[in-house]
């Protein structure tokens, strides 16, 4: 199976909007998530622009975009696609 | 550890949108829309309606226009007299904090509680430990007679359930020498007599009801104007935000600082000062044959500075004499051109103390402050060229005094490069009760070591409470 990608944004805005706490995911995940995901930083994913800032931190999972991200948000879609 | 919380971020974006509407030169007309585009009536409130968020975000715009809650002129006074101020203002506030007091929840006193996880068990050893005979039970369940607890806790430890639980004040509880405490309405005031200006209150609060006083306003004033400005960066800058250090540089000065200057290069001259004073001062004691008890303690963090001079008197004269890493650079340009203006950038709240009492320092801003200005301006780290800094690489050994320890470390390494005798050093990595305690064991010679480091913030200045954070995903 494919793993799913987990991009954590940390671009300028993301970085300063709270991406930081993003970075402790691992610690979270229980061991099925853990063995499925591939967790990476990633530069400017392009969602900031204007009055978006707002929404930061962004993630990508797999292709989608999860705004204002939270670690609770992240796992809730990884497992919804561990299903 | 810095949570991702709410008012953290309201604080980034408020200071996000002051910084927009002075750049777009419309900061008076401006200001009164950011309450309104931050909570419109078709949002959820975070209190009780969207109309009480609004007025609490009034007393946080001010903040970072760094105008004080204290500072209010009138009731009625709108944000564009307020932006005003800030801009006609010459010098920026000498306030460092203020309580918002309407944002404050007056949290009751910090008490135990017996909670319904209580069974009215027959041995009731709550009843028994307490010194004050508080408890008694009735219907089955325990209760606390606050007129008469002490607070001494006992009874928590004794219940079997685990049923007493403490309730702290969140701030109160941060404060290791208890300068925040309740008024006579219940709510929070600082005792500036008292305060350390270690800013830990600013992230304990969780309804963000302590503001920092930022000096971002009187920074972009003098970028605007004519004299030079320079950005000294603090050694804690490592890690702290995306890219390079010379991307970073780079960063800067888009924002529009003419020259970056790195602390580190202060950090140099106060590690060499350090071990040679050290060794002089060993010399001298083992000349007159005392054992080797003599005492320094480092003089580069500036809440550890009034901490001594608040609490720990008998310390005074064990203080280095050595300035601080900031002051010597700071030193160092203005002999160069005292004509420019220097701003410090750091994730220090103390160190804006340290500004005001120098000659040489104008104005000092935090990570999070150049994080908004960063966003503000649209500047994107990683996507920038490098630009290198001058004297640069022999600096990345100097960059360790913003861990904790790292001065110490160094302290000792340049000790061993021309000496062979024994030294001791040690470090207190963050001021507590506890470690206050311990600090005054070393003042009295009860405990000894030779150099001794402290750092009032846990894990040192990287983590102060203007920080970002460190980063550790690297992006692909
Ligand atoms: S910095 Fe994350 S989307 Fe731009």
């Amino acid at each position: 199976m494919k793993k799913i990608d987990v991009k954590i944004c940390v671009g300028t805005t993301c970085y300063v909007m709270g991406a930081f706490q993003l970075q402790h995911l691992e610690d979270f995940l229980d061991k099925k998530s853990l063995e499925n995901v591939n967790i990476s930083g990633a530069p400017c994913l392009g969602c900031c622009q204007d009055k978006n800032y707002e929404n930061a931190p962004f993630v990508e999972i797999d292709g989608d975009i999860i705004a204002n991200a939270t670690i609770v948000k992240i796992i809730k879609e990884i497992e919804e696609r561990l299903k | 550890m810095k949570h991702l919380s709410n008012a953290h971020k309201l604080k980034k974006q408020i200071t996000v949108e002051v910084i927009k509407e002075f750049l777009s030169d419309k900061l008076e007309e401006n200001l009164k829309y950011i309450p309104v585009n931050l909570r419109p009536r078709i949002k959820s409130s975070s209190r009780c309606c969207v109309y009480k968020d609004r007025e609490l975000i009034k007393y946080r715009v001010m903040a970072a226009l760094g105008v004080a809650t204290e500072d209010e002129i009138e009731e009625a006074t709108t944000l564009g007299e307020y932006g005003k101020v800030a801009l006609e203002r010459k010098s920026a506030n000498k306030r460092i904090l203020s309580v918002l007091n309407i944002a404050c929840q007056s949290c009751v006193k910090a008490r135990y509680l017996v909670t319904e996880a209580c069974k009215g068990c027959l041995a009731r050893p709550c009843t028994t430990v307490c010194p004050q005979q508080t408890i008694y039970v009735k219907d089955g369940q325990a209760y606390i007679d606050y007129a008469k607890c002490n607070n001494c806790g006992k009874c928590v430890d004794a219940c079997p359930y685990s049923a007493i639980i403490h309730i702290p004040v969140p701030c109160e509880k941060e404060c290791s020498v208890g300068a925040i405490k309740k008024n006579a309405y219940n709510q929070q005031y600082i005792d500036f007599d008292k305060c350390i200006y270690c800013g830990k209150c600013t992230n304990a609060c969780p309804f963000g009801a302590v503001l920092e006083i930022s000096q971002v306003i009187d920074v972009l004033k003098a970028i605007k104007g004519e004299k030079k400005v320079n950005a000294l960066i603090s050694p804690a800058i490592e890690g702290q935000f995306p890219g390079t250090l010379e991307q970073f540089v780079t960063a800067i000065k888009e924002i529009g600082f003419d020259e970056v200057y790195e602390v580190a290069s202060g950090g140099l001259k106060l590690i060499k000062n350090e071990s040679e004073v050290l060794e002089q001062k060993l010399r001298c004691k083992s000349e007159s044959s005392q054992n080797n008890n003599c005492l320094m303690t480092s003089s580069s963090c500036p809440a550890y500075l009034e901490l001594v001079k608040k609490y720990i008197p008998e310390m005074a004269q064990y203080v280095s004499q050595s300035k601080s890493p900031l002051q010597y650079t700071a030193d160092k340009l203005s002999s160069e051109n005292s004509d420019a203006v220097n701003v410090f950038i750091g994730s220090c709240m103390a160190n804006k103390l340290e500004v005001q009492n120098s000659d040489n320092l104008d104005f000092c801003l935090t990570f999070e402050d150049l994080g908004a200005m960063l966003i503000a301006h649209k500047i994107d780290i990683q996507s920038l060229s490098e630009t290198s800094l001058s004297p640069s690489k022999h600096n990345n050994e100097a960059k360790t005094i913003a861990k904790a320890g790292g001065l110490a470390a160094a302290v000792e390494k340049a000790f061993f490069e021309n000496n062979t005798d024994k030294i001791d050093v040690h470090h207190i990595d963050g001021v507590t009760i506890d470690k206050i305690a311990e600090l005054k064991l070393y003042a009295n010679k009860e405990k000894i070591t030779n150099y001794l480091e402290v750092t009032t913030c846990e894990g040192g200045c990287q983590n102060g409470p203007c920080s970002i954070g460190l980063m550790k995903l690297k992006s692909s």
